[in-house]
């Protein structure tokens, strides 16, 4: 072993070597943190949220500048300061009395103390024949030292970042995308816009800043807040606006500056705002989701989160949405799991329709005691029924006991139907940001279960009734119904359908078509027969006497002069051959919490001889599927079938 | 006609001559555009600061450039002429940056509480901005008598290199044009900026006392004899934070209070230590280059042990990073060791390792988190980064970037408002000088070690310290590298420290000077001397390139020639003992 190291004739290259490497390294460090800059995005100045905010607009401290700007007024700061501060109180106290002569060092004077105060902290000063004066500067520095003065002259640094809104109230930009060259010239270039599928601006760009003038609450999580969440976060690379680096860039002139991308959103807009006004209950809103999909090519037609904020006026009130208890800024389509109740029948049934032993005709209890499962409404049947009555009917007690005898088998259905597997939702855009719904999960309690154990027994039970330990969203239910009406394959839902490049940052219009973008991947998930029995079975829960869904609103097609108009109405109230038939199951999901009503789910699709569109409704502690989820659903859906007729060019903007 | 078809019969088949127009043509248009676009921007009145900063901060790039090069190869000016011109540069750019361009930064920062609309009622009498302009003129000259008294102190006791005291003067210009404008307040930032120039001041005195021969040689013939009541003073100042000390921030007791003077005695410790280090090392050299026995090296880890546990218990992580890596550099340096040191190295990053697990000192724990997210871990490390990341490659002109934002910018911080303000070109600059400053000491030590091993082991620790310090400190603003608690030597606010720096300054031309002498006239002259290079470029042999084996100078001196050259009138100091020569 070598003890020492003969470093003769050029050792002393190692300490400068190593002194040279490390300056090097640091200076490589200096060049990334300065120049190439990874940090700087997530970095967004927020003055709505500071601190006395407020206060500066209501009393107009920061007002109109007359140039369409907005100025910090200094002379309102200190009237403000005088009336409402203990400081700027003593300050005027002094000078009334120094301009009306009264002495304010008077022994019996009850200013004495203040006085006494003013003169320690420097704002009073007597000069050398005996004169009292206030010094201005003392009491502007003073001033700036309290919080409020603080933020002040923070607010007053930054008028650029202000404007006026249409109310003339002053806000604070709520987007400040800012291109600087190394000669430190500052340019505002556009973000690209998102448009809905007929071509309609959603969220557009004027006058410097993101124009929400046309989108709805409706659409709000979808579009979403720039680093933030939403597409804005997501598809941030592709909507960010593109500079062009160039020897212009020098001057700040805007040479070939684009715009970031134009994406076209599978989204119907006006149909999103329905659908978000359709939560409006005769007892109030309520909360919950809705998702409709195009079958055939997994396409998100609208996805609402019902108590979703108006995109418009988030950046005033970010502080009480974060705080809000009905949680609006939580996107309920697919952040937030429900248990599925009796939709996961559906389910269920696959399962069954895959072990054929399962499906003979089977005599129901109206309890079964041993599972503890009773049944909701329906009565008890003399006659044993088949599985397209018993998912017609809803009836518990059936699939509890089938779950039972399916033990591990359903679990294995229900995982290649989406449980326990996120969903990729930007997939078929390269540049995006990953944007994963939350999985549904199936079977993946603490506990492990013995699916042949007595007591395990009632817990299965339950799980095939789609309580207890299932969980799903309206987004995977709504792709649930469109896998049985797609024939059994699953199409991975996707929401961005076209995207084009920007026009150039002084264009008014961009006229390039937009390239549309592939679907979204398949996979087979159950044979083509069982989808056809599945199918059958939810077409007799709308349509057969006694089904759930029967009694409650149907679609009917009228051929107007304008055109054809989908329409909802309860069974029997238009002519019977403008009915669309539409198929579906009802869901009434407890939740176990006590005195509230159960969620109210609804899934399915239209028309079922030839479904377009399938459709997931979640209403959270509303009562009956039929009654909350179903009117709802009907409305998605109806609105869905019209959007899918009416062509792009005829499209009302 | 003809002779159009004659032009194009001509560009058709002389290939050469059309391709080779047209990249002419084009450089032509490409210049002139710059040109163009160089007269636009003078004539921009909202670009003025920021082509200042660029021209200004040019300049600053050449000037060290410059003085990199002189270090590596003398030039044709003598040493005291580069270095008396070298000052006069910087001194003349701190002038412009200082009085010119920072209230021209204040001015467009703070146009609503310095302009002239908005506070009229409360101005009083006087204009602001003229006085903070002259409180500006008085701190350039206060940091101009500074530099001059550090020249002439030099001058007069130890005329031994032209490099290190035009660099030092150059990073305590870069700190206080800083310093002047990063306060939250222009008074608070007046006040920031006044005290580091007195403390500039006063730091020239200590270099004075410290470079002076009489001091000079009592202080290291008492440190040569007792080197243990150094060690123990150098105990005794740290462990006396435990009784005496005060908290100036972050509850750590780690400074005395002297009526009005606060001083760190860390900063003191640091260069006492180093010299005991290298003392024990010398002393016991011999054993380290032969035995493999752990036992020549139990007294030194005790030694080093003794300080590091009291600085643990204090909570003073960043010194004894410092401490560690100077010592073990020095170790290296005098033995040779690499085995031992990969051995303590793997040691050391056990203990960290353990120390982060455990969570004790959570210290550790936390400033590694920091480093590792600091997004989510610490908003001082952000707000750092962002600010960083205004600077880009000219940085936003003084005054102009979000640097107050930052805690304690004005010490640990430093380095991020440099990038922010002076872009990356100012921080490479500032890198720069720090790596001249060390290359220079190596030189030097080189230059000591035939003369006393002792001395150029000290001054190679010495260096080590400055550069370790300032590498360790800018990582940890660059997010290369936990952040821990150090000042940038001679560029962060700090009066102790600055002294303290100034101090080992003095120290390093000290030991150089204790091994040089003036030379005698005829020397100077050039009869009988052995060493003729020693005339136009510094008296010490750099590396082994540099000293010429047959000097073209030797062979071309002659009485008329000497005589003839302007530098050889004036006084040169040489070598007392006989230097490395290959």
């Amino acid at each position: 072993m070598k003890k020492s190291v003969d470093l003769s004739g050029y050792y002393w290259m190692i300490p400068v070597a190593a002194v040279v490497g490390v300056t090097v390294v640091l200076m490589g460090g200096a060049f990334r943190n300065s120049v190439s800059d990874p940090y700087a995005k997530s970095y967004i100045e927020d003055f709505e949220h500071q601190q006395n905010f407020k206060i500066f607009c209501e009393e107009s401290l920061l007002t109109d500048d007359g140039a369409g700007g907005v100025r910090a007024d200094w002379e309102r700061f200190y009237a403000y300061v005088k009336t409402n501060y203990n400081l700027g109180r003593m300050v005027a106290e002094a000078e009334r009395r120094l301009a009306t002569g009264e002495s304010p060092a008077d022994e019996s004077s009850p200013f004495k103390g203040q006085w006494n105060r003013l003169r320690a902290m420097g704002v009073v000063h007597i000069d050398d024949r005996g004169k009292a004066y206030i010094d201005g500067e003392a009491f502007h520095k003073r001033a700036l030292k309290t919080t409020f003065g603080r933020h002040f002259l923070t607010a007053a640094h930054n008028v650029h970042r202000f404007r006026l809104g249409e109310d003339g109230q002053v806000r604070a930009d709520d987007f400040y995308f800012r291109e600087t060259n190394v000669f430190s010239v500052t340019r505002v270039l556009p973000r690209g816009s998102i448009y809905d599928r007929h071509d309609r601006e959603i969220v557009g760009w004027s006058r410097g800043r993101r124009d929400y003038q046309n989108a709805s609450p409706g659409v709000f999580h979808i579009v979403g807040l720039p680093n933030r969440f939403g597409l804005e976060a997501r598809m941030d690379e592709a909507l960010s606006p593109k500079p062009d680096r160039g020897l212009h860039d020098m001057l700040g002139l805007y040479g070939r500056d684009r715009r970031g991308d134009d994406l076209q959103l599978s989204i119907d807009g006006p149909l999103s705002e329905t659908l978000y006004n359709a939560f409006d209950f005769p007892k109030g809103r309520k909360a919950g989701a809705a998702v409709v999909l195009e079958v055939g090519t997994g396409r998100i037609l609208a996805a609402v989160s019902s108590n979703a904020p108006n995109p418009a006026e988030w950046r005033a009130k970010m502080d009480e949405l974060m705080r809000d208890p009905d949680r609006p800024l939580l996107n309920r389509c697919w952040d937030e799991l429900y248990f599925p109740g009796s939709t996961y029948k559906t389910v269920v049934a696959a399962s069954m329709l895959e072990h054929k032993e399962m499906v003979g005709p089977f005599r129901v209890r109206e309890k079964a005691e041993f599972l503890k499962i009773r049944n909701n409404r329906n009565k008890v049947r003399k006659h044993p029924i088949d599985l397209i009555s018993a998912y017609a009917y809803s009836s518990n007690t059936y699939f509890a006991e089938k779950g039972v005898l399916l033990g591990q088998r359903t679990k294995e259905t229900a995982e290649r139907f989406g449980f326990n597997r996120p969903i990729e939702l930007l997939a078929n855009v390269e540049d995006a940001k990953p944007w994963t719904a939350v999985a549904p999960v199936a079977y993946r309690g603490g506990q492990r279960f013995r699916f042949r154990k007595r007591g395990d027994q009632r817990l299965v039970a339950q799980f095939s009734i789609g309580q207890n330990q299932i969980k799903s969203h309206a987004l995977h239910m709504a792709g649930v119904m469109a896998t049985i009406a797609q024939d059994g394959v699953w199409i991975n839902p996707t929401m961005i359908q076209g995207r084009r490049e920007g026009a150039l940052a002084r264009e008014e219009e961009n006229t390039r078509p937009f390239e549309s973008l592939p679907t979204g991947k398949t996979r087979r998930i159950i044979a083509t027969d069982d989808a056809t029995k599945l199918r059958q079975a939810a077409w007799a829960t709308m349509n057969r006497s006694g089904g759930t869904g029967y009694a409650g609103e149907q679609i009917y097609r009228e051929e107007t002069e304008a055109g054809i108009v989908y329409v909802i109405a309860r069974r029997n109230q238009l002519p019977r051959e403008q009915l669309v038939p539409s198929a579906g199951k009802t869901g009434t999901a407890e939740h176990g919490q006590k005195k509230k009503p159960a969620h109210s789910w609804y899934i399915g699709y239209a028309p079922a001889d030839n479904p377009k569109v399938a459709v997931a409704v979640v209403v959270e502690y509303a009562g009956y599927g039929s009654t909350y989820a179903m009117p709802i659903a009907m409305k998605a859906m109806a609105g869905a079938l019209q959007s899918l007729e009416t062509p792009p060019e005829q499209a009302d903007f | 006609m003809s002779a159009f078809r004659d032009f194009l019969a001509h560009q058709i088949t002389e290939r050469g001559g059309r391709w080779g127009r047209a990249v002419f043509l084009g450089i032509t248009l490409y210049v002139l555009w710059e040109v163009l676009r160089f007269v636009l921007l003078m004539l921009a009145p909202e670009n003025q600061p920021f082509l200042l900063r660029t021209v200004v901060q040019t300049c600053e790039l050449l000037l060290i450039l410059a003085l990199l090069h002189r270090a590596f190869r003398p030039g044709k000016t003598s040493a005291d002429t580069f270095e008396r011109r070298y000052l006069l540069a910087v001194w003349a750019l701190f002038g412009v940056w200082l009085i010119v361009m920072v209230p021209m930064g204040f001015a467009i920062r703070d146009p609503y509480l310095y302009g002239q609309p908005n506070l009229q009622s409360f101005h009083g009498t006087f204009s602001h901005v003229g006085q903070f302009r002259w409180f500006l003129v008085v701190v350039w000259l206060t940091g101009g008598l500074g530099a001059a008294l550090l020249y002439s102190f030099k001058k007069r006791w130890a005329d031994v290199d032209e490099i290190m005291l035009p660099l030092v003067c150059h990073l305590v210009f870069t700190g206080l044009v800083m310093l002047v404008r990063l306060g939250p307040d222009r008074m608070k930032t007046a006040a920031l900026g006044w005290n580091q120039t007195l403390f500039f001041v006063i730091g020239s005195l200590v270099f004075a006392v410290l470079i002076c021969p009489p001091f000079r040689e009592r202080l290291m013939s008492f440190a040569e004899r007792y080197p243990y009541i150094i060690l123990m003073v150098t105990l005794a100042l740290i462990a006396g934070t435990f009784l005496f000390g005060t908290a100036l921030s972050g509850g750590r007791k780690l400074w005395y209070r002297l009526g009005p003077v606060t001083l760190q005695p860390i900063e003191i410790s640091k260069i006492l230590f180093v010299f005991v280090v290298a003392t024990f090392l010398e002393k016991k050299a011999h054993l380290f280059q032969k035995s493999n026995r752990i036992s020549s090296l139990v007294s030194l880890g005790a030694l080093c042990l003794s300080l590091f546990v009291i600085l643990l218990l204090q909570k003073d992580l960043g010194p004894i990073m410092v401490l560690v890596m100077v010592c073990m550099w020095m170790f290296v340096t005098v033995s040779g060791r690499l085995d031992i040191l990969m051995g303590a190295g793997l040691g050391i990053g056990g203990i960290v390792t353990l120390a982060f697990l455990t969570r004790w000192p959570s210290m550790v724990y936390h400033r590694i988190m920091d480093f590792v997210d600091p997004l989510s871990y610490s908003s001082q490390m952000t707000y750092a980064l962002w600010t960083q990341a205004s600077g880009d490659l000219w940085g936003t002109a003084p005054g102009l970037s979000k640097a107050f934002k930052v805690p304690v910018i004005e010490s640990d911080y430093i380095f991020t408002a440099i990038l922010a303000e002076k872009g990356w070109i100012g921080a490479s600059v500032l890198l720069l000088a720090f790596l001249a400053l060390t290359l220079r000491g190596f030189q030097l030590a080189r230059f000591l070690s035939v003369a006393s091993r002792r001395d150029a082991t000290y001054l190679m620790g010495l260096v080590m310290v400055l550069f370790v310090q300032q590498a360790v400190i800018v990582a940890g603003n660059l997010n290369l590298f936990p952040l821990s608690g150090l000042t940038l030597p001679f560029v962060s606010a700090g009066g102790s420290s600055l002294v303290v720096n100034l101090g080992v300054l003095g120290l390093v031309m000290g030991l150089v000077a204790r091994h040089t002498r003036k030379a005698t006239v005829e020397e100077r002259h050039g009869v009988a001397t052995s060493q003729p290079a020693q005339a136009t470029s510094s008296p010490i042999p750099l590396f082994p390139s540099e000293i010429p084996t047959e000097s073209p100078a030797l062979k071309s001196m002659s009485f008329t020639s000497a005589t003839a050259d302007p530098h050889l009138k004036r006084e040169t100091w040489i070598p007392t003992s006989p230097t490395r020569m290959p």
